[in-house]
């Protein structure tokens, strides 16, 4: 019981230390699961067991989490790219529930994609620092570019994904 | 002791399923990489009593069956890219065409969706195209259908995906 409250604890001081680690965050909770379990039993199978159990469902909770994160970003900007005319440009920012990933910039439509298909739009954006002062202090930003289509239930985000021969890293 | 690792295999392989039905490959890839490594671990236990060597042998065989399931799902992508790019290939700008693409091994869901060109880039020898097209994904009409926007460049007599990797400033949570 003692080593796994202690578990518990060692998981919320990871947590704590914030999230900028977040892939790290499965392995560490996976093995101080482990450890715990090792602690109970000398098998190490069982250990191993509760460890990379600890760790898969861990992982696929944190992408889950910052996937929803980047997800709110997204729709942010195609909703506002939605009502916007081609050559407008205007601020953007997302807040998110919990206080990570509050990103704002600038955006503009650069192009209207009219098809038989669906209507999308070509939007230009750039992501500014949270502390950095608006507008006034001249730095230049990287602008990205994207997609956004309206879908059934609005304007969506619609950049495909890379080709396969370009995942690289990314998988 | 040793129908404990089994149990938890179970468990792990059931959630690894759970997983799969709903589509989620992130978790199909865990929980294949989990099962296989819990199993390799209790396999490995049962033939040495040295933990750091059971350990090594189980986080060996979790690295394996994960890099198995990437590699399908690489495969069954490339499948995607080429029959869309194939099909946007025939049209010209405006003309809508069906698409539809069946896994031979259902790691993702069968899909099916309409294709258009919306306008050709390129001079001399670089042919490429923007192209816009929907998926639908499973056997009901019913399910929502999504649009997106890539590009396709000839290469040769083929026609091949070719949107480039987003910035690294905006890998998120992608990898």
């Amino acid at each position: 019981m003692r080593t796994l409250r202690l578990a518990a604890r060692a998981i919320m001081a990871t947590a704590a230390l914030g999230l900028s680690a977040c892939s790290t965050v499965g392995g560490l909770a996976g093995t101080v699961a482990g450890v715990a379990t090792g602690s109970f039993t000398s098998n190490p199978a069982i250990g191993i067991a509760v460890s990379v159990s600890v760790k898969a469902a861990t992982d696929a909770g944190m992408k889950n989490l910052l996937r929803s994160l980047q997800k709110d970003e997204q729709d942010e900007i195609a909703a506002l790219a939605g009502t916007m005319r081609e050559g407008e440009v205007r601020p953007w920012q997302v807040r998110h529930k919990i206080p990570y990933g509050n990103n704002q910039g600038d955006m503009q439509v650069t192009r209207s994609i009219i098809t038989p298909l669906a209507s999308c739009k070509e939007v230009m954006f750039t992501v500014n620092d949270a502390k950095a002062a608006r507008d006034s202090d001249g730095a230049v930003r990287p602008w990205f570019a994207a997609h956004v289509c309206l879908q059934e239930n609005g304007w969506k985000w619609a950049s495909a994904e890379p080709a396969v021969e370009r995942w690289g890293a990314l998988h | 002791m040793t129908f404990l690792p089994v149990r938890s295999t179970t468990i792990v392989l059931a959630i690894g399923a759970l997983g799969a039905l709903s589509g989620c490959s992130s978790f199909l890839q865990q929980g294949a990489g989990a099962v296989a490594g819990v199993g390799g671990a209790a396999v490995a236990a049962s033939v040495t009593s040295d933990a750091a060597v059971a350990t090594g042998i189980g986080v060996g065989v979790q690295s394996l069956a994960q890099a198995g399931v990437q590699r399908a799902q690489k495969a069954v992508h490339t499948t995607l890219q080429d029959q869309i790019a194939a099909v946007a290939g025939g049209l010209a700008v405006g003309e809508v065409g069906n698409w539809e693409v069946v896994h031979p091994v259902p790691i993702e869901p069968a899909s099916r969706g309409e294709v258009t060109v919306s306008r050709t880039v390129g001079a001399r020898s670089l042919d490429c195209r923007e192209i816009v097209f929907s998926v639908e994904n499973g056997p009901r009409a019913e399910n929502s259908k999504g649009f997106y926007v890539a590009m396709i460049c000839r290469d040769g007599a083929r026609w091949k995906w070719a949107s480039a990797e987003p910035a690294t400033e905006r890998w998120g949570s992608l990898q």
